[in-house]
């Protein structure tokens, strides 16, 4: 079937099989080699990407149901502003990323700064659980993230909220 | 399974005329179950999908007095996203135990009561909160109690040719609840389960309780039940030994095996245990 989505920005159209993993389309047919599908199951979190703004693990989404979406990948995300915050927030926190990991870390991270009036501990924890990284500890990433979330919202934020 | 056809109804009335065309159709909402699942029921079969995705109606949440109701598309990560005093435990226990934040994107209410191989997570929660499910086929809609969905051999049992549009869950607040998970269920294994439990109390005496362990099979213990409902508050140690006692035996006698059905009468215990401290 003939599949019609916006992939960073960008009309594109592609013949797929109904069923074929968004993660291995946009690998294999897109060479979008930031996308690491590990474990095809939704554990590793390794896949992830924004479908219609929501982040999500394409391992787990079939090929029809990008019809009409928009898809945005860490090769689109790293454009955005977003994407200065956290990786500098990072950097800040002393955390190396490797480059299996760090792609998916990002835009976890960066999902986060699109609430920033509602993000907290827990948030953070939750959503950054999302991904198997073993780079830098939770504690680590924890502080990077708060203090991305502090520099877009020019302030401290709670952490218990 | 191989997908000969994808139709994607905007519309309820749509889905049904599709169904009707095509009663075998797949109904694929966040589809993370159909993914992962080791249910090898459509293994090489040639199947038709239906995209249920673009329904604005199965995505919609409304609030009464009385009742929540959540469209069948409605994601688990809203769920979890509904203010906190509205009384959603054990689901929301169950909905935070369901694979990652981002998993819980795209997973589905709807999805995890329809399953077809077992009873996921959020079943037997949802059976203690008394919900209720519209189901829509050919022949209109119709709410049912959430328990009706399995069959005589308390396994899951979901109509063809149907499908899941609402969940409505009654919101008077519980005094207690208790949700635990054994184990994968998704992935067939034959020792998990969940177990979650509902008490309410009434002048230091429990006035309506709900045990519920599902995987596999299902069981409530209405009869054990019914022994400790009127019971004063605080239980004697012999009334909680005689109810973990009851509940697995009760869970043998319905398909769970050994294992499982131990631990249902522990939980049943423990669970009676912090009611007292509840109470308290």
């Amino acid at each position: 079937m003939t599949i019609d989505f916006i992939l960073n920005g960008e009309d594109v159209s592609i013949k797929a099989e109904p069923l074929e993993r968004l993660s291995d389309l946009l690998r294999d047919r897109f060479g979008l080699s930031s996308l690491m599908s590990d474990c095809l199951d939704g554990i590793c979190g390794k896949c992830i990407l924004f479908l219609d703004g929501k982040l999500v693990n394409s391992c787990l989404v079939p090929a029809f149901k990008v019809r009409g979406s928009e898809v945005i990948t860490y090769e689109g995300f790293r454009s955005t502003e977003a994407h200065e915050t956290v990786t500098r927030a990072f950097h800040d926190a002393g955390a190396e990323l490797c480059g299996f990991c760090d792609a998916a870390v990002y835009m976890a991270a960066g999902s986060l700064l699109e609430s920033v009036e509602h993000a907290s501990d827990a948030d953070i924890k939750e959503t950054m659980s999302s991904i198997y990284c073993r780079c830098a500890t939770p504690s680590v990433t924890l502080m990077a993230v708060r203090n991305a979330i502090e520099s877009t919202m020019g302030g401290k934020y709670d952490r218990a909220r | 399974m191989h997908v000969d056809d994808v139709a994607a109804p905007q519309s309820l009335a749509e889905a049904m005329a599709v169904l009707k065309r095509r009663p075998d159709a797949v109904p694929w909402a966040g589809g993370t179950l159909i993914q992962t699942s080791s249910d090898d029921r459509n293994k090489g079969r040639q199947v038709s999908v239906l995209d249920l995705g673009g329904i604005p109606e199965l995505t919609i949440v409304n609030r009464s007095d009385r009742y929540l109701e959540l469209g069948a598309c409605v994601s688990l990560a809203t769920i979890l996203a509904l203010p906190r005093n509205l009384a959603l435990e054990p689901l929301r226990e169950a909905a935070s135990l369901i694979g990652t934040a981002t998993v819980r994107n795209l997973a589905t209410i709807g999805g995890n009561i329809a399953a077809r191989d077992s009873f996921m997570t959020c079943f037997s929660a949802l059976a203690c909160m008394d919900a209720a499910v519209e189901l829509r086929d050919s022949g209109g809609a119709r709410w049912l109690g959430i328990h009706t969905l399995m069959d005589d051999g308390n396994s899951p049992r979901f109509p063809e040719a149907t499908l899941l549009t609402r969940i409505r869950i009654p919101t008077a607040p519980w005094d207690a609840t208790a949700l635990h998970r054994l184990g994968q269920v998704h992935r067939g294994e034959s020792y998990a389960a969940t177990f979650a439990a509902t008490a309410r109390f009434e002048k230091e005496t429990i006035s309506e309780l709900r045990l519920v362990a599902a995987g596999k099979h299902l069981v409530r213990d209405r009869a054990l039940e019914l022994t400790l409902i009127g019971k004063r508050l605080p239980l004697s140690a012999k009334d909680i030994e005689t109810a973990q006692t009851a509940a697995r035996e009760r869970a043998g006698e319905n398909g769970f095996d050994e294992h499982i059905a131990g631990y249902f009468g522990q939980y049943v215990a423990a669970f009676l245990a912090s009611v007292q401290e509840e109470s308290r």
